[in-house]
Protein backbone atom coordinates (compact mmCIF):
# COMPACT_ATOMS: atom_id res chain seq x y z
CA UNK A 1 0.00 0.00 0.00
CA UNK A 2 1.36 2.97 -0.69
CA UNK A 3 0.73 6.64 1.06
CA UNK A 4 -0.81 9.29 -0.92
CA UNK A 5 -0.17 12.49 -0.05
CA UNK A 6 -1.62 15.09 -1.01
CA UNK A 7 -0.33 18.58 -1.19
CA UNK A 8 -2.88 21.67 -0.24
CA UNK A 9 -1.27 25.01 -0.89
CA UNK A 10 -2.90 27.62 0.84
CA UNK A 11 -1.33 31.28 0.16
CA UNK A 12 -3.40 34.27 1.43
CA UNK A 13 -2.34 37.70 0.09
CA UNK A 14 -2.81 41.16 1.54
CA UNK A 15 -6.20 42.23 0.10
CA UNK A 16 -5.70 45.33 1.73
CA UNK A 17 -3.23 48.14 1.13
CA UNK A 18 -1.60 49.60 4.65
CA UNK A 19 -4.05 52.86 5.32
CA UNK A 20 -2.57 55.91 4.60
CA UNK A 21 -2.72 57.79 7.80
CA UNK A 22 -5.42 61.01 7.99
CA UNK A 23 -3.90 64.68 7.08
CA UNK A 24 -4.66 67.45 8.88
CA UNK A 25 -5.31 69.10 5.28
CA UNK A 26 -5.92 67.55 2.20
CA UNK A 27 -8.73 65.00 0.77
CA UNK A 28 -9.86 62.30 3.38
CA UNK A 29 -12.98 60.60 3.26
CA UNK A 30 -14.97 62.17 5.39
CA UNK A 31 -14.19 65.47 3.76
CA UNK A 32 -14.86 64.19 0.51
CA UNK A 33 -18.10 62.72 1.33
CA UNK A 34 -18.99 65.66 3.29
CA UNK A 35 -19.33 67.34 -0.01
CA UNK A 36 -20.28 64.28 -2.28
CA UNK A 37 -23.41 63.27 0.07
CA UNK A 38 -25.35 66.50 -0.35
CA UNK A 39 -24.75 66.98 -3.90
CA UNK A 40 -25.61 63.46 -4.55
CA UNK A 41 -28.85 64.34 -3.23
CA UNK A 42 -29.36 66.99 -4.97
CA UNK A 43 -28.33 65.34 -8.36
CA UNK A 44 -30.61 62.98 -7.98
CA UNK A 45 -33.70 65.38 -6.83
CA UNK A 46 -33.04 67.19 -9.94
CA UNK A 47 -33.08 63.86 -12.21
CA UNK A 48 -36.19 63.03 -10.74
CA UNK A 49 -37.90 66.91 -10.75
CA UNK A 50 -36.89 66.28 -14.67
CA UNK A 51 -38.45 62.91 -15.31
CA UNK A 52 -41.74 64.30 -13.79
CA UNK A 53 -41.18 61.85 -10.46
CA UNK A 54 -41.07 64.62 -8.23
CA UNK A 55 -43.95 67.21 -8.46
CA UNK A 56 -41.84 70.28 -9.64
CA UNK A 57 -45.01 72.94 -7.95
CA UNK A 58 -44.62 71.60 -4.68
CA UNK A 59 -40.48 71.13 -4.56
CA UNK A 60 -39.04 73.32 -7.34
CA UNK A 61 -35.72 71.56 -8.89
CA UNK A 62 -32.37 72.84 -7.02
CA UNK A 63 -31.39 75.16 -9.86
CA UNK A 64 -34.19 76.80 -9.85
CA UNK A 65 -33.79 77.24 -5.97
CA UNK A 66 -30.10 78.60 -6.57
CA UNK A 67 -31.25 80.77 -9.00
CA UNK A 68 -34.04 82.42 -7.08
CA UNK A 69 -32.08 83.01 -4.24
CA UNK A 70 -29.27 84.51 -6.74
CA UNK A 71 -32.38 86.89 -7.88
CA UNK A 72 -33.32 87.32 -4.00
CA UNK A 73 -29.89 88.15 -3.38
CA UNK A 74 -29.55 91.11 -6.06
CA UNK A 75 -32.77 92.33 -6.02
CA UNK A 76 -34.15 91.71 -1.78
CA UNK A 77 -32.79 91.85 1.52
CA UNK A 78 -31.85 88.10 1.31
CA UNK A 79 -28.29 89.22 2.81
CA UNK A 80 -29.89 90.74 5.51
CA UNK A 81 -32.10 88.00 6.56
CA UNK A 82 -28.68 85.60 6.62
CA UNK A 83 -26.46 88.31 8.66
CA UNK A 84 -29.51 88.88 11.06
CA UNK A 85 -30.26 85.09 11.60
CA UNK A 86 -26.16 84.65 11.91
CA UNK A 87 -25.90 87.33 14.41
CA UNK A 88 -29.21 85.87 16.78
CA UNK A 89 -27.53 82.40 16.36
CA UNK A 90 -24.04 83.72 17.72
CA UNK A 91 -25.82 85.66 20.77
CA UNK A 92 -28.45 83.38 21.58
CA UNK A 93 -25.39 80.45 21.55
CA UNK A 94 -23.04 82.65 24.05
CA UNK A 95 -26.30 84.12 26.32
CA UNK A 96 -26.90 80.17 26.21
CA UNK A 97 -24.08 78.39 26.44
CA UNK A 98 -21.62 80.87 28.45
CA UNK A 99 -23.60 80.28 31.57
CA UNK A 100 -24.85 76.94 31.15
CA UNK A 101 -21.04 75.49 30.61
CA UNK A 102 -20.51 77.37 34.35
CA UNK A 103 -23.25 76.84 35.90
CA UNK A 104 -22.47 72.88 34.66
CA UNK A 105 -19.20 73.40 35.97
CA UNK A 106 -20.22 73.83 39.81
CA UNK A 107 -23.28 71.25 39.18
CA UNK A 108 -20.58 69.20 38.55
CA UNK A 109 -17.89 70.20 40.83
CA UNK A 110 -20.45 70.50 44.51
CA UNK A 111 -22.33 68.50 45.62
CA UNK A 112 -24.50 71.07 47.29
CA UNK A 113 -25.14 72.53 43.86
CA UNK A 114 -26.62 69.55 42.36
CA UNK A 115 -28.82 69.30 45.23
CA UNK A 116 -30.21 72.25 44.91
CA UNK A 117 -29.97 73.53 41.11
CA UNK A 118 -31.00 69.63 40.20
CA UNK A 119 -34.88 69.43 41.01
CA UNK A 120 -35.43 72.80 39.27
CA UNK A 121 -33.74 71.94 35.63
CA UNK A 122 -35.31 68.28 36.19
CA UNK A 123 -38.68 70.14 36.51
CA UNK A 124 -38.01 72.95 33.35
CA UNK A 125 -35.56 70.91 31.14
CA UNK A 126 -38.31 68.71 29.67
CA UNK A 127 -40.59 71.53 29.02
CA UNK A 128 -40.72 72.49 25.38
CA UNK A 129 -38.98 75.44 24.53
CA UNK A 130 -41.21 76.52 22.54
CA UNK A 131 -44.15 76.50 25.01
CA UNK A 132 -42.02 78.82 27.53
CA UNK A 133 -42.35 81.42 24.71
CA UNK A 134 -45.21 83.70 25.99
CA UNK A 135 -43.78 83.59 29.51
CA UNK A 136 -40.43 85.01 27.56
CA UNK A 137 -42.64 87.48 25.83
CA UNK A 138 -44.48 88.65 29.04
CA UNK A 139 -41.64 88.87 31.16
CA UNK A 140 -38.94 90.43 28.19
CA UNK A 141 -41.23 91.91 25.90
CA UNK A 142 -41.53 91.39 22.51
CA UNK A 143 -37.94 92.53 21.12
CA UNK A 144 -34.81 91.48 19.73
CA UNK A 145 -33.66 90.21 23.39
CA UNK A 146 -37.29 87.96 24.26
CA UNK A 147 -35.63 86.18 20.51
CA UNK A 148 -31.84 85.74 21.79
CA UNK A 149 -33.14 84.73 25.11
CA UNK A 150 -35.29 81.88 23.17
CA UNK A 151 -31.92 81.07 21.01
CA UNK A 152 -30.40 80.54 24.16
CA UNK A 153 -32.37 78.35 25.97
CA UNK A 154 -31.57 75.30 24.15
CA UNK A 155 -27.58 75.91 24.82
CA UNK A 156 -28.18 76.62 28.53
CA UNK A 157 -29.76 73.35 29.01
CA UNK A 158 -27.67 71.24 26.99
CA UNK A 159 -24.53 72.85 28.22
CA UNK A 160 -25.54 72.61 32.03
CA UNK A 161 -26.12 68.94 31.30
CA UNK A 162 -23.52 67.52 29.67
CA UNK A 163 -20.97 69.65 31.65
CA UNK A 164 -22.35 68.46 34.51
CA UNK A 165 -22.25 65.02 33.44
CA UNK A 166 -18.85 65.68 32.09
CA UNK A 167 -17.44 66.43 35.10
CA UNK A 168 -19.14 64.02 37.57
CA UNK A 169 -17.97 61.20 35.03
CA UNK A 170 -14.20 62.05 35.44
CA UNK A 171 -12.75 58.76 36.35
CA UNK A 172 -11.44 58.86 39.83
CA UNK A 173 -8.21 57.46 39.19
CA UNK A 174 -7.01 60.78 37.64
CA UNK A 175 -8.21 62.76 40.69
CA UNK A 176 -6.18 60.56 42.76
CA UNK A 177 -2.92 61.11 40.93
CA UNK A 178 -3.37 64.94 41.19
CA UNK A 179 -4.11 64.50 45.23
CA UNK A 180 -1.26 61.73 45.05
CA UNK A 181 1.07 64.31 44.00
CA UNK A 182 0.00 67.47 46.31
CA UNK A 183 -2.41 69.55 44.16
CA UNK A 184 -5.15 71.07 46.00
CA UNK A 185 -8.42 71.64 44.48
CA UNK A 186 -7.93 74.61 42.27
CA UNK A 187 -5.28 72.84 40.66
CA UNK A 188 -6.86 69.52 40.73
CA UNK A 189 -9.55 71.04 39.11
CA UNK A 190 -7.58 73.04 36.28
CA UNK A 191 -5.10 70.57 35.60
CA UNK A 192 -7.02 67.31 35.67
CA UNK A 193 -10.74 67.63 36.01
CA UNK A 194 -11.68 70.23 32.81
CA UNK A 195 -9.04 68.42 30.35
CA UNK A 196 -10.76 64.99 31.06
CA UNK A 197 -13.90 66.86 30.61
CA UNK A 198 -13.62 68.57 28.06
CA UNK A 199 -14.60 66.02 25.31
CA UNK A 200 -17.98 65.74 26.94
CA UNK A 201 -18.31 69.15 26.98
CA UNK A 202 -17.38 69.85 23.22
CA UNK A 203 -19.96 67.16 22.39
CA UNK A 204 -22.50 69.39 24.21
CA UNK A 205 -21.27 72.46 22.04
CA UNK A 206 -21.68 70.19 18.68
CA UNK A 207 -25.26 69.84 19.99
CA UNK A 208 -26.48 73.01 21.70
CA UNK A 209 -25.20 74.76 18.28
CA UNK A 210 -28.11 72.34 16.23
CA UNK A 211 -30.70 73.41 19.04
CA UNK A 212 -29.39 77.30 18.65
CA UNK A 213 -30.39 77.08 15.43
CA UNK A 214 -33.38 75.07 15.98
CA UNK A 215 -34.04 78.19 18.18
CA UNK A 216 -33.86 80.74 15.79
CA UNK A 217 -35.99 79.75 13.04
CA UNK A 218 -38.31 78.79 15.33
CA UNK A 219 -38.50 81.99 17.00
CA UNK A 220 -38.40 83.93 13.97
CA UNK A 221 -41.45 81.84 12.55
CA UNK A 222 -43.14 83.37 15.72
CA UNK A 223 -42.07 87.06 16.04
CA UNK A 224 -39.78 87.94 13.52
CA UNK A 225 -39.63 90.65 11.25
CA UNK A 226 -36.60 89.61 9.57
CA UNK A 227 -34.54 86.53 9.42
CA UNK A 228 -34.04 83.23 7.41
CA UNK A 229 -36.65 81.37 9.78
CA UNK A 230 -39.35 84.79 8.70
CA UNK A 231 -38.39 83.85 5.28
CA UNK A 232 -39.48 80.46 5.57
CA UNK A 233 -42.58 81.70 6.87
CA UNK A 234 -43.20 84.52 5.44
CA UNK A 235 -43.13 82.69 2.19
CA UNK A 236 -45.28 80.02 3.30
CA UNK A 237 -47.83 82.21 3.70
CA UNK A 238 -47.82 84.13 0.91
CA UNK A 239 -47.83 80.68 -0.90
CA UNK A 240 -44.54 80.81 -2.44
CA UNK A 241 -42.81 77.69 -1.84
CA UNK A 242 -39.83 78.38 -4.38
CA UNK A 243 -38.88 81.17 -1.73
CA UNK A 244 -39.65 79.37 1.36
CA UNK A 245 -37.49 76.43 -0.28
CA UNK A 246 -34.67 79.34 -0.51
CA UNK A 247 -34.89 79.83 3.47
CA UNK A 248 -34.48 76.05 4.11
CA UNK A 249 -31.77 75.56 1.86
CA UNK A 250 -30.15 79.01 3.83
CA UNK A 251 -30.48 77.83 6.73
CA UNK A 252 -29.61 74.23 6.16
CA UNK A 253 -26.16 76.19 5.32
CA UNK A 254 -25.68 78.42 8.27
CA UNK A 255 -26.42 74.88 10.34
CA UNK A 256 -23.49 73.28 8.03
CA UNK A 257 -20.83 76.03 8.59
CA UNK A 258 -21.38 76.53 12.33
CA UNK A 259 -21.46 72.65 12.70
CA UNK A 260 -17.85 72.38 10.69
CA UNK A 261 -16.73 75.69 12.82
CA UNK A 262 -16.78 73.34 16.30
CA UNK A 263 -15.82 70.73 14.79
CA UNK A 264 -12.50 72.63 13.88
CA UNK A 265 -11.85 73.87 17.16
CA UNK A 266 -11.39 69.92 18.73
CA UNK A 267 -7.65 69.33 16.89
CA UNK A 268 -7.19 72.92 18.85
CA UNK A 269 -8.18 72.32 21.89
CA UNK A 270 -7.61 68.57 22.31
CA UNK A 271 -5.00 67.46 20.06
CA UNK A 272 -4.07 64.05 21.53
CA UNK A 273 -7.74 63.36 19.46
CA UNK A 274 -6.67 64.23 16.08
CA UNK A 275 -2.98 62.93 16.26
CA UNK A 276 -4.07 59.89 17.31
CA UNK A 277 -4.84 58.21 14.06
CA UNK A 278 -2.19 59.96 12.18
CA UNK A 279 0.19 58.10 14.92
CA UNK A 280 -1.48 54.76 14.62
CA UNK A 281 0.90 53.09 12.32
CA UNK A 282 3.72 54.08 14.59
CA UNK A 283 2.13 52.96 17.10
CA UNK A 284 1.34 49.24 15.28
CA UNK A 285 4.84 49.09 15.10
CA UNK A 286 5.68 49.64 18.39
CA UNK A 287 5.32 46.82 21.34
CA UNK A 288 7.25 46.99 24.81
CA UNK B 1 0.10 61.45 60.33
CA UNK B 2 3.88 62.65 61.80
CA UNK B 3 6.35 63.95 59.28
CA UNK B 4 9.92 64.35 61.29
CA UNK B 5 12.76 65.30 59.76
CA UNK B 6 16.00 65.30 61.29
CA UNK B 7 20.02 65.34 60.17
CA UNK B 8 21.18 63.27 63.02
CA UNK B 9 22.21 59.99 62.58
CA UNK B 10 20.92 57.57 64.99
CA UNK B 11 19.71 53.64 65.00
CA UNK B 12 16.40 55.00 64.84
CA UNK B 13 16.57 56.99 62.10
CA UNK B 14 16.85 53.92 59.60
CA UNK B 15 13.49 53.75 59.78
CA UNK B 16 11.68 55.39 57.22
CA UNK B 17 8.05 54.19 58.23
CA UNK B 18 6.47 53.14 61.54
CA UNK B 19 2.99 51.92 61.21
CA UNK B 20 1.61 51.60 64.53
CA UNK B 21 -2.10 49.83 65.19
CA UNK B 22 -3.61 50.89 62.32
CA UNK B 23 -6.99 50.06 61.25
CA UNK B 24 -9.71 51.07 58.80
CA UNK B 25 -13.39 50.47 59.10
CA UNK B 26 -15.59 50.88 55.87
CA UNK B 27 -18.98 52.03 56.18
CA UNK B 28 -20.77 50.38 53.79
CA UNK B 29 -24.60 49.80 52.79
CA UNK B 30 -24.49 46.48 53.89
CA UNK B 31 -22.92 47.41 57.25
CA UNK B 32 -19.43 47.74 58.91
CA UNK B 33 -16.10 45.89 57.08
CA UNK B 34 -13.33 46.19 58.36
CA UNK B 35 -10.08 46.20 55.82
CA UNK B 36 -7.12 46.41 58.05
CA UNK B 37 -6.98 46.26 62.07
CA UNK B 38 -4.59 47.17 64.06
CA UNK B 39 -1.59 46.36 61.39
CA UNK B 40 2.11 47.24 62.83
CA UNK B 41 4.74 47.41 60.39
CA UNK B 42 8.27 49.12 60.34
CA UNK B 43 10.16 49.56 56.95
CA UNK B 44 13.85 50.95 57.23
CA UNK B 45 14.86 53.84 54.86
CA UNK B 46 15.88 52.33 51.49
CA UNK B 47 14.53 48.99 52.00
CA UNK B 48 12.19 47.68 49.04
CA UNK B 49 9.11 46.05 50.74
CA UNK B 50 6.50 44.03 48.71
CA UNK B 51 3.02 43.52 50.52
CA UNK B 52 1.24 40.13 49.18
CA UNK B 53 -1.75 38.67 50.11
CA UNK B 54 -5.21 37.76 48.99
CA UNK B 55 -7.36 40.34 46.95
CA UNK B 56 -9.90 42.20 49.07
CA UNK B 57 -7.49 41.44 52.27
CA UNK B 58 -6.51 45.22 52.34
CA UNK B 59 -3.25 45.67 50.79
CA UNK B 60 -4.56 48.53 48.68
CA UNK B 61 -6.14 50.08 51.69
CA UNK B 62 -3.10 50.32 53.56
CA UNK B 63 -1.27 51.77 50.32
CA UNK B 64 -4.26 54.47 50.27
CA UNK B 65 -3.77 55.30 54.19
CA UNK B 66 0.42 55.71 53.28
CA UNK B 67 -0.65 58.01 50.49
CA UNK B 68 -2.40 59.86 52.12
CA UNK B 69 -5.18 59.19 49.72
CA UNK B 70 -7.49 57.92 52.38
CA UNK B 71 -7.63 58.14 56.31
CA UNK B 72 -7.11 55.57 59.11
CA UNK B 73 -9.88 54.89 61.44
CA UNK B 74 -7.51 54.37 64.12
CA UNK B 75 -3.54 54.48 64.83
CA UNK B 76 -1.16 55.70 63.35
CA UNK B 77 2.08 56.19 61.04
CA UNK B 78 4.87 58.16 61.45
CA UNK B 79 7.28 58.91 59.02
CA UNK B 80 10.91 59.80 58.63
CA UNK B 81 12.99 61.26 56.53
CA UNK B 82 16.74 63.03 56.31
CA UNK B 83 15.25 66.22 54.69
CA UNK B 84 11.93 68.09 53.87
CA UNK B 85 13.67 70.23 50.63
CA UNK B 86 12.69 66.49 48.47
CA UNK B 87 8.73 65.84 48.31
CA UNK B 88 7.60 63.09 51.05
CA UNK B 89 6.48 60.05 48.56
CA UNK B 90 4.83 59.62 45.18
CA UNK B 91 2.32 57.03 44.03
CA UNK B 92 2.79 54.73 41.17
CA UNK B 93 -0.76 54.16 39.56
CA UNK B 94 -1.78 51.15 37.37
CA UNK B 95 -1.61 52.33 33.66
CA UNK B 96 -5.19 54.40 33.26
CA UNK B 97 -3.58 56.92 35.76
CA UNK B 98 -1.39 58.48 32.95
CA UNK B 99 -3.68 61.30 31.55
CA UNK B 100 -4.33 61.00 27.75
CA UNK B 101 -4.70 64.08 27.05
CA UNK B 102 -0.97 65.07 28.19
CA UNK B 103 2.37 65.10 26.20
CA UNK B 104 4.55 62.08 27.71
CA UNK B 105 7.17 64.50 28.83
CA UNK B 106 3.98 66.45 30.44
CA UNK B 107 2.89 63.75 32.06
CA UNK B 108 6.35 63.31 33.57
CA UNK B 109 6.89 66.34 34.90
CA UNK B 110 3.38 66.24 36.53
CA UNK B 111 4.34 65.76 39.76
CA UNK B 112 6.65 68.83 39.87
CA UNK B 113 4.04 71.24 38.08
CA UNK B 114 1.99 70.67 40.76
CA UNK B 115 5.11 71.34 43.51
CA UNK B 116 5.22 74.76 41.71
CA UNK B 117 8.53 73.63 39.16
CA UNK B 118 8.87 75.99 35.97
CA UNK B 119 8.43 74.65 32.37
CA UNK B 120 11.50 74.87 31.49
CA UNK B 121 13.20 73.54 34.72
CA UNK B 122 10.35 70.17 35.18
CA UNK B 123 10.70 69.30 31.53
CA UNK B 124 14.31 69.40 31.43
CA UNK B 125 14.08 66.68 34.81
CA UNK B 126 11.42 64.80 33.29
CA UNK B 127 12.80 64.29 29.78
CA UNK B 128 16.04 63.17 31.75
CA UNK B 129 14.05 60.14 34.07
CA UNK B 130 12.56 59.65 30.31
CA UNK B 131 15.47 59.01 28.86
CA UNK B 132 16.24 56.96 31.47
CA UNK B 133 13.23 54.69 31.09
CA UNK B 134 13.99 54.33 27.51
CA UNK B 135 11.14 56.48 26.38
CA UNK B 136 13.58 59.66 24.99
CA UNK B 137 12.12 59.53 21.68
CA UNK B 138 7.92 59.44 23.03
CA UNK B 139 8.67 62.47 24.79
CA UNK B 140 5.99 64.62 22.25
CA UNK B 141 3.57 61.58 21.93
CA UNK B 142 0.49 61.05 23.53
CA UNK B 143 -0.81 57.90 25.82
CA UNK B 144 -3.16 56.66 23.50
CA UNK B 145 -0.32 55.89 20.81
CA UNK B 146 1.82 53.69 23.21
CA UNK B 147 2.09 50.27 24.35
CA UNK B 148 0.11 49.58 27.86
CA UNK B 149 3.71 48.67 28.88
CA UNK B 150 5.44 52.02 27.71
CA UNK B 151 2.31 53.98 29.48
CA UNK B 152 3.47 52.18 32.79
CA UNK B 153 6.92 53.54 32.46
CA UNK B 154 5.20 57.03 32.10
CA UNK B 155 3.62 56.00 35.19
CA UNK B 156 7.17 55.30 37.05
CA UNK B 157 8.76 58.10 35.11
CA UNK B 158 6.19 60.72 37.18
CA UNK B 159 6.87 59.00 40.37
CA UNK B 160 10.65 59.32 40.01
CA UNK B 161 10.97 62.76 38.53
CA UNK B 162 10.11 64.20 41.84
CA UNK B 163 13.02 62.36 43.81
CA UNK B 164 10.48 61.49 46.65
CA UNK B 165 11.68 60.11 49.68
CA UNK B 166 9.50 57.28 49.59
CA UNK B 167 7.76 55.66 46.59
CA UNK B 168 4.41 53.96 47.21
CA UNK B 169 3.52 51.59 44.07
CA UNK B 170 -0.07 49.86 44.03
CA UNK B 171 -0.04 46.63 41.89
CA UNK B 172 1.59 48.75 39.17
CA UNK B 173 2.11 45.94 36.78
CA UNK B 174 -1.21 44.00 37.46
CA UNK B 175 -2.43 44.61 34.05
CA UNK B 176 0.37 43.71 32.06
CA UNK B 177 0.79 40.98 30.04
CA UNK B 178 3.77 38.70 31.56
CA UNK B 179 6.94 39.14 29.14
CA UNK B 180 6.19 42.93 29.53
CA UNK B 181 5.91 43.03 33.10
CA UNK B 182 9.25 41.01 33.40
CA UNK B 183 11.08 43.92 31.33
CA UNK B 184 9.50 46.51 33.60
CA UNK B 185 10.57 45.01 36.70
CA UNK B 186 14.23 44.91 35.33
CA UNK B 187 13.43 48.63 34.48
CA UNK B 188 12.33 49.30 38.22
CA UNK B 189 15.17 47.60 39.70
CA UNK B 190 17.43 49.27 37.27
CA UNK B 191 16.37 53.19 38.02
CA UNK B 192 15.62 51.57 41.93
CA UNK B 193 19.40 50.51 42.40
CA UNK B 194 20.26 54.21 41.53
CA UNK B 195 18.96 56.11 44.31
CA UNK B 196 17.80 53.09 46.32
CA UNK B 197 14.08 55.22 47.61
CA UNK B 198 11.92 53.77 50.09
CA UNK B 199 9.55 51.69 48.23
CA UNK B 200 6.16 49.94 49.35
CA UNK B 201 5.27 47.86 46.23
CA UNK B 202 1.63 46.17 46.66
CA UNK B 203 1.42 43.21 44.39
CA UNK B 204 -0.68 40.14 44.32
CA UNK B 205 1.92 38.15 42.51
CA UNK B 206 4.68 36.07 44.59
CA UNK B 207 7.19 35.91 41.73
CA UNK B 208 7.24 39.65 41.38
CA UNK B 209 7.54 40.25 45.22
CA UNK B 210 10.57 37.80 45.50
CA UNK B 211 12.50 39.67 42.77
CA UNK B 212 12.03 42.94 43.69
CA UNK B 213 11.96 42.89 47.41
CA UNK B 214 14.29 42.76 49.95
CA UNK B 215 11.70 41.92 52.53
CA UNK B 216 8.03 40.05 51.42
CA UNK B 217 5.15 41.38 53.77
CA UNK B 218 2.47 38.44 54.23
CA UNK B 219 -0.77 40.10 54.50
CA UNK B 220 -4.03 37.64 56.12
CA UNK B 221 -7.22 37.45 54.43
CA UNK B 222 -9.96 40.18 55.52
CA UNK B 223 -9.74 41.79 58.13
CA UNK B 224 -6.28 41.98 57.09
CA UNK B 225 -2.94 42.19 58.96
CA UNK B 226 0.87 41.12 58.67
CA UNK B 227 0.63 37.43 58.82
CA UNK B 228 4.13 37.08 58.20
CA UNK B 229 7.74 39.57 57.21
CA UNK B 230 10.06 37.39 54.85
CA UNK B 231 13.52 38.72 54.39
CA UNK B 232 14.93 38.14 50.68
CA UNK B 233 18.50 37.33 50.72
CA UNK B 234 18.75 36.78 46.86
CA UNK B 235 21.89 39.60 46.25
CA UNK B 236 21.39 42.72 44.46
CA UNK B 237 22.03 43.75 41.99
CA UNK B 238 19.18 41.83 40.53
CA UNK B 239 18.40 40.46 36.88
CA UNK B 240 15.15 38.92 36.94
CA UNK B 241 15.67 36.65 34.13
CA UNK B 242 18.41 34.86 36.52
CA UNK B 243 17.15 34.19 39.48
CA UNK B 244 14.02 31.94 38.81
CA UNK B 245 16.58 28.59 38.84
CA UNK B 246 18.03 29.82 42.37
CA UNK B 247 17.92 27.76 45.07
CA UNK B 248 16.75 30.41 47.49
CA UNK B 249 14.33 31.91 45.35
CA UNK B 250 12.42 28.46 45.09
CA UNK B 251 12.52 27.84 48.78
CA UNK B 252 10.93 31.16 49.15
CA UNK B 253 8.06 30.65 46.45
CA UNK B 254 7.06 27.73 48.09
CA UNK B 255 7.67 29.60 51.81
CA UNK B 256 5.35 32.59 50.73
CA UNK B 257 2.99 30.41 48.89
CA UNK B 258 2.73 27.82 52.15
CA UNK B 259 1.78 31.27 54.06
CA UNK B 260 -0.52 32.77 51.10
CA UNK B 261 -2.70 29.64 50.94
CA UNK B 262 -4.82 29.46 54.12
CA UNK B 263 -5.70 32.80 52.97
CA UNK B 264 -6.77 32.44 49.90
CA UNK B 265 -8.53 29.77 51.17
CA UNK B 266 -10.40 31.48 54.20
CA UNK B 267 -10.44 34.34 51.29
CA UNK B 268 -12.88 32.37 48.75
CA UNK B 269 -14.39 30.47 51.87
CA UNK B 270 -15.53 33.98 53.18
CA UNK B 271 -16.70 34.58 49.46
CA UNK B 272 -18.89 31.49 49.24
CA UNK B 273 -20.82 32.62 52.38
CA UNK B 274 -21.61 36.06 51.27
CA UNK B 275 -22.61 34.76 48.43
CA UNK B 276 -25.07 32.46 49.64
CA UNK B 277 -26.20 34.77 52.29
CA UNK B 278 -27.54 36.76 49.51
CA UNK B 279 -28.89 34.92 47.80
CA UNK B 280 -30.93 33.46 50.51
Amino acid sequence: MTAQTTDVRVVRRAAVAPRRARRRFGITRERLFAVLSPLLILVLWQVLSDLGVIDERVFSTPIDVVRLAGTMFAEGDLWHDVLVTVQRLILGMLAGAVPGTLLGLWMGLSRTARAVVDPIVAATYPLPRIALFPLVLFVVGLNETSLIVMVALGPFFTMLISTMTAVTGVPKIYLRVAKSFGAGRLRTNASVVLPAALPVIMSGVQISMGLALLGVVSAEFLVGQDGLGYVIWHAWTILSLPESMVGLVLAGLVGFVAYMLVAALEPLLMPYKSTKRSRKARKAALTT
Amino acid sequence: MRVDSSAGETATDRVAIRVEGLSKVFETARGEVTALRSTDLTIDSGEFVCVVGPSGCGKTTLLNILADLDQASSGTIAFQVPSADRPLQSVVFQEQGVFPWLTILDNAAYGLAMRGVGKSKRRAVASAVLKRMGLGQFEASYPDELSGGMRQRVNIARAFATDPHILLMDEPFGSLDEQTKLLLQDDLLGIWEESRRTVVFITHSIDEAIRLADRIVVMSARPGRIKASLPVTLPRPRHVLDMSEDAEYIRLRNEVWELLREEVLATREMEQQRTAGGSR
